[in-house]
């Protein structure tokens, strides 16, 4: 699968798809993990996170499961990374690192002259 | 739950309703949670942390939700037009009584018309009053029963016969003013001040949209049915502009209850076969108002080089026509959006 055609991604969508790597996660925990990895930089509305999510579904890079009932006796929701979502968050960081490595080697070029 | 709390918690519920009509079924309940968690989280923090959280959630809201009504207008649009043309397809009015009953209205006004045309039949200026009279009220009686009946229909919140009375009554109003209007204005009295005339067009204008738009909200089929009720009134009003002085015409008139007939039958095969039917009803009902137009314009004298009033008037009766399944293709997907029926 080419995940190329699907990069870059917003910053909001990798930060999603980074905080549901380790485990599966309901909306509240991802907002608070998003805010937390991204040092308070980014910080995601309810509407903004769940119109992320409905994509994400849709595209099949995340996944709902059911993780019980909460203490108002609703189904509690919660989302984990499908294989096809983790291949593209590798592919992202992939290419991050990669532009990363350019960067440093155009400045380090620079240094030496 | 704190009171704060719970009146944030209810506001936010009430504009998540917004959102279009899948989402909110899919998330609408997991966002209400989810806020009510981080409004709580934040007022644990203090109070100044609650309102500007409170704030980003409501300022980020009217972006999100139109962002989500784009996508899902794309999603049911993207389908194709054949999609919006095909979906509901098994529909029709199963009720033969409904069907007869939805297609009475050009029947009855065909029939009016020759009736009348057969008792006044000469020059009304040289006919006794009484005779006039009476042809004038066998002409009207019909669209009066339609006026009522148009009327009872609302009432009854649309029967299935309903729309095709509605829209004949309708247009049968908007003629009727409009005849009215110019009768007296051609013996110089003016039935009101402009202002008030240009109120009345404007008012009817909107009447007739809110009609088109309430049933386009159903479907094309269901537009369709509005505006076959528009089209016969305006096709039959064609006969009527004959039998008006100086043409005198009646004989042309006579003709008003065949076509009337021929009008009923396409409307019941629209209300009672598939689409390819109502395709065809549509397209029939079309070239018979044309040829109808063609035939009463034949006998207009017009002065040499004064506009002809044929191409806007067939304009008129191909749009009245054409305006319901037209608003119809865009209502009904509109409401799948909103309300996900």
């Amino acid at each position: 699968m080419d995940y190329d055609e699907n990069l870059p991604l917003s910053e909001a969508v990798f930060f999603i798809l980074l905080s549901l790597l380790p485990e599966p996660k309901h909306g509240y925990a991802i907002m608070k993990d998003v805010e937390s990895l991204s040092d308070s930089r980014v910080s995601l509305s309810t509407g903004t996170l769940y119109g992320a999510l409905k994509r994400l579904l849709r595209a099949g890079w995340v996944q709902r499961v059911e993780e019980g009932q909460d203490g108002t006796g609703r189904e509690r929701k919660a989302y984990t990374l499908t294989q096809l979502g983790k291949g593209i968050l590798d592919a992202e960081t992939a290419r991050m690192q990669s532009l990363v490595a350019i960067t440093q080697k155009r400045t380090s070029e620079g240094e030496a002259l | 739950m704190n009171q704060v709390l719970n009146r944030l918690s209810r506001f936010y519920s009430i504009l998540t309703v917004l959102y279009p009509y899948g989402f909110r079924q899919e998330f609408g309940c997991e966002m209400q949670i989810v806020f009510l968690e981080k409004m709580v989280a934040q007022k644990e923090i203090g109070a100044w942390n609650l309102w500007r959280t409170f704030w980003k959630e409501i300022r980020g809201l009217p972006i999100a939700i139109l962002t989500e009504y784009w996508l899902a207008f794309q999603d049911t649009f993207g389908r194709g037009i054949m999609f919006l043309i095909t979906e509901d397809k098994s529909w029709r009015i199963e009720d033969r009584r409904d069907a007869i009953i939805a297609c009475l209205p050009p029947a009855m006004v065909g029939f009016g018309i020759a009736l009348g045309a057969l008792v006044i039949w000469e020059p009304w200026q040289t006919i006794p009053h009484w005779r006039l009279m009476t042809g004038f009220v066998i002409m009207m009686l019909p669209g009066l029963v339609i006026g009522l009946g148009g009327l009872w229909a609302l009432i009854k919140r649309v029967p299935p016969w309903g729309h095709i009375w509605i829209g004949a009554a309708g247009m049968g109003l908007v003629l009727f003013v409009k005849t009215i209007a110019e009768e007296r204005a051609d013996f110089g009295l003016p039935m009101i001040s402009p202002v008030i005339d240009n109120v009345i067009a404007v008012m009817l204008l909107i009447g007739i949209a809110v009609l088109i738009g309430v049933s386009a909200w159903q479907g094309w089929r269901h537009a369709g049915m509005v505006s076959l009720g528009f089209a016969s009134m305006a096709g039959m009003a064609s006969f009527s502009m004959a039998t008006a002085a100086p043409f005198n015409r009646y004989d042309l008139a006579l003709i008003a209850a065949p076509v009337g007939l021929m009008m009923a039958s396409l409307i019941y095969l629209y209300l009672r076969k598939g689409d390819g039917g109502r395709v065809v009803a549509i397209l029939v009902f079309g070239t018979i108002n044309a040829i109808v137009f063609f035939i009463v314009a034949s006998i207009w004298d017009l002065p040499e080089g004064s506009p002809s009033p044929v191409i806007p008037f067939l304009i008129v009766l191909t749009g009245a026509l054409l305006v319901g399944p037209i608003a119809g293709l865009v209502g009904r997907p509109v409401r799948k959006v909103i309300q996900g029926s």
